[in-house]
Formats: C-alpha cells, sequence, structure tokens
C-alpha cells in the first residue's frame, strides 16, 4: 500500500521535497515508517533526522507534531492505504 | 525609552463620537459586533512583542480595529532585508529604531488610540511588569527563548495570549487563555534549536500577524470562537489549512497548576 508523507518547514529543506509517497507493507505502524523508512531513503541526512524526532520519538514530549490525515497521530498508529502523514517541526520566526 | 502621541487626548470611553462611528463604520456593521463590542477595543490595553513580520500585520490591524492602548516592544533598527515582509517599514526608514517608526505610522493611521514604544528586549526581569497593565498580549517574537519568557508570564498573571510563528512559506497560529486550555509549554516541551536567519515568504507573516489581530479582537470583545486548544497550521505553497487539537500537559511547567476554569 502507497501512504503520502509530508514535509514542512525545516524538514523540507533538509530532504529538499516537500512531500513524496512511500510503498510501504499493510499493517505498519506510523513509528516504523519515521524510524525505518524514511531514514532509509534519506540516509545521508538520517542522523540528523533521527536527532530531530527524537522528542517525538520519546512519546508524549513532542516538539514535533505528527498528523495523519489531519489529525494528530499516535506512533503505534497503524497506516492505510492512501494516508496522508504531515511531519511538522516547531516553527519560530516572526 | 517611552514616547506618547502627542494627539492622544484621554477622550471618554463610554461613548463613542461621531468620527469613531464613521471610522469603525464597517466592523460596527457586522453581526454580533455593536457599540459595546466597540467600546470593549476602545478600553483595552494590548502588549505587541516584536514589530517584525508579523507585529507589522498585527499591529496595523489592532491600531485600525481601535484597540484603545497598544504597547509595542522591539529593539531592532529598521534593516534592509526587512523590507520584504515588515510592512510598517519604508526604505526611508533605513537604520531607525522599529518602535519609534511603528508607534509614529500607527498614530497616524488612528489618532483615536494611544501607543507606547519600548525600545528594548523582552527579558524575564521586565516581562511581568510590561504586562502586568495590559489586558492580553500577541506574541510576534522571532525567537523561542523570549517566547517562553512570554507564556510564562502570560500564564503566571492570567493573561491572553495570541501565539503566532513563521517559517518559509508556513504559519502556526493558537490563542492561549490560562485556564482554559493548553499553552505554548504543552504545544513545545523544550526549546527548539533557534536559526538565525529564516527564509520567509512576505505574504506568511502577513497573513498570521492578521489572524493574530483578528484572534485579539475576538478574545476582547467575545465574539466567535478563539482557537483556544486549536493549533493552525498555514502551508502556503499548497494552502493546505490545518486545524489540530492541542491537550493541556497537566505536568506542563508553566500551567499544570492552573486548575481548568469552571472545575
Amino acid at each position: 500500500m502507497r501512504v503520502k508523507v509530508k514535509y514542512f518547514a525545516s524538514i523540507r529543506e533538509l530532504f529538499g521535497v516537500s512531500e513524496e509517497e512511500y510503498e510501504v507493507e499493510r499493517g505498519v505502524k506510523l513509528a516504523d515508517l519515521l524510524l525505518n523508512h524514511i531514514p532509509s531513503r534519506h540516509a545521508h541526512v538520517a542522523e540528523v533526522w533521527r536527532d530531530k524526532v527524537e522528542g517525538f520519538m520519546r512519546g508524549g514530549e513532542a516538539s514535533y507534531i505528527v498528523i495523519v490525515n489531519g489529525d494528530r497521530a499516535r506512533l503505534d498508529q497503524e497506516l492505510k492505504d492512501g494516508d496522508v502523514v504531515a511531519v511538522l517541526p516547531p516553527v519560530g520566526g516572526g | 525609552m517611552v514616547t506618547r502621541s502627542p494627539l492622544y487626548h484621554r477622550s471618554q470611553v463610554d461613548k463613542l463620537s461621531l468620527e469613531e462611528l464613521e471610522r469603525y463604520d464597517r466592523q460596527l456593521r457586522l453581526l454580533g459586533f455593536d457599540v459595546e463590542s466597540q467600546l470593549k477595543l476602545k478600553r483595552s490595553r494590548v502588549l505587541i512583542v516584536g514589530v517584525g513580520g508579523l507585529g507589522s500585520a498585527a499591529a496595523l490591524y489592532l491600531a485600525s480595529a481601535g484597540i484603545g492602548f497598544l504597547r509595542i516592544i522591539d529593539d531592532g533598527y529598521v534593516e534592509l532585508s526587512n523590507l520584504n515582509r515588515q510592512i510598517l517599514y519604508n526604505t526611508g526608514d533605513l537604520g531607525r529604531r522599529k518602535v519609534e517608526v511603528a508607534a509614529k505610522r500607527l498614530r497616524e493611521l488612528n489618532p483615536e488610540i494611544e501607543v507606547e514604544a519600548l525600545g528594548e528586549r523582552l527579558t524575564e526581569e521586565n516581562v511581568k511588569q510590561i504586562l502586568s497593565d495590559v489586558d492580553l498580549a500577541v506574541d510576534c517574537l522571532d525567537n523561542f527563548r523570549a517566547r517562553f519568557i512570554l507564556n510564562d508570564a502570560c500564564v503566571e498573571l492570567g493573561k491572553p495570549l495570541i501565539h503566532g510563528a513563521i517559517y518559509g512559506a508556513e504559519g502556526r497560529l493558537m490563542t492561549i487563555i490560562p485556564g482554559r486550555g493548553p499553552c505554548l509549554r504543552c504545544l513545545i516541551p523544550r526549546e527548539p534549536a533557534e536559526h538565525d536567519k529564516i527564509p520567509v515568504l512576505g505574504p506568511l507573516p502577513g497573513v498570521i500577524g492578521a489572524l493574530e489581530a483578528l484572534e485579539a479582537i475576538k478574545v476582547i470583545t467575545g465574539l466567535g470562537e478563539p482557537a483556544v486548544g486549536k493549533l493552525i497550521i498555514i502551508d502556503g505553497m499548497d494552502l493546505s489549512f490545518y486545524r489540530i487539537e492541542v491537550r493541556r500537559n497537566p505536568g506542563c511547567p508553566a500551567c499544570g497548576k492552573i486548575k481548568i476554569e469552571g472545575i
């Protein structure tokens, strides 16, 4: 199945794309997508990415916001075909 | 440094002059907005922290809406690279202190209001005094350090705070009413790393600053439903709008100890 991932703010610049699609196995959890699928495609910045999403990974202590189909998501949430995942780092400009 | 408008005169706060009725005519025609709403704006005192991209739009709309007292604080000077987004300033203002230019412009826009200009930085030392005699604060800052100082003081003093932030073509907005919803630390528990010069497309701080002014007007007048507990996200690249729920963090170091309203 396929899911779409949208990146915001500094993550958009880190990866050089604002959105992309991932072919993932059925029943994959959001955490798998964030920890495995995304960093393996962006291997050259995988460490930076892991460091940046660390807060979210710890669960709850999220300065990052990840939303699926417009709603705030849980790490153990199972993704469905056609889901749109959005990854939002905190932004502080004014 | 405090400068006051020479035009300002303490006009009556329990009624509107003929000029004011005409100046505010279009908003007075709004359903749910009447003379009493306008008087609430006239009697209100609002702090705008930062007069950059967000603050330019927010201050212009709050001044034109008739907020009776605006206090603006910023320690910056107008630079050429500000002018793609900071619409309070003209090319001829380069090198001038932002709050002085801004206060003059806002008084020219609306001589009915009082504008106080503070050419300093918001710090842990001065924040409570600066907040003490205002009804509401608008976060138009460009860094998290000062945002957290402002958030914590607003929570402690029980002052509503309108949070806005931008990056690139993206904007965020949340209205914080201490005791009624989450605060900035519930949303962002740890101070993120700061970037010195971030990319900004000018219209984005314009949009978010204008929405911050709208939220301030709503909180002051009781009009509509402010975005309490809702983070508004605007992606200017494809004009996606997201409105996501943000919950209070019971362990929040800033607002965790406040009782929920009505309980």
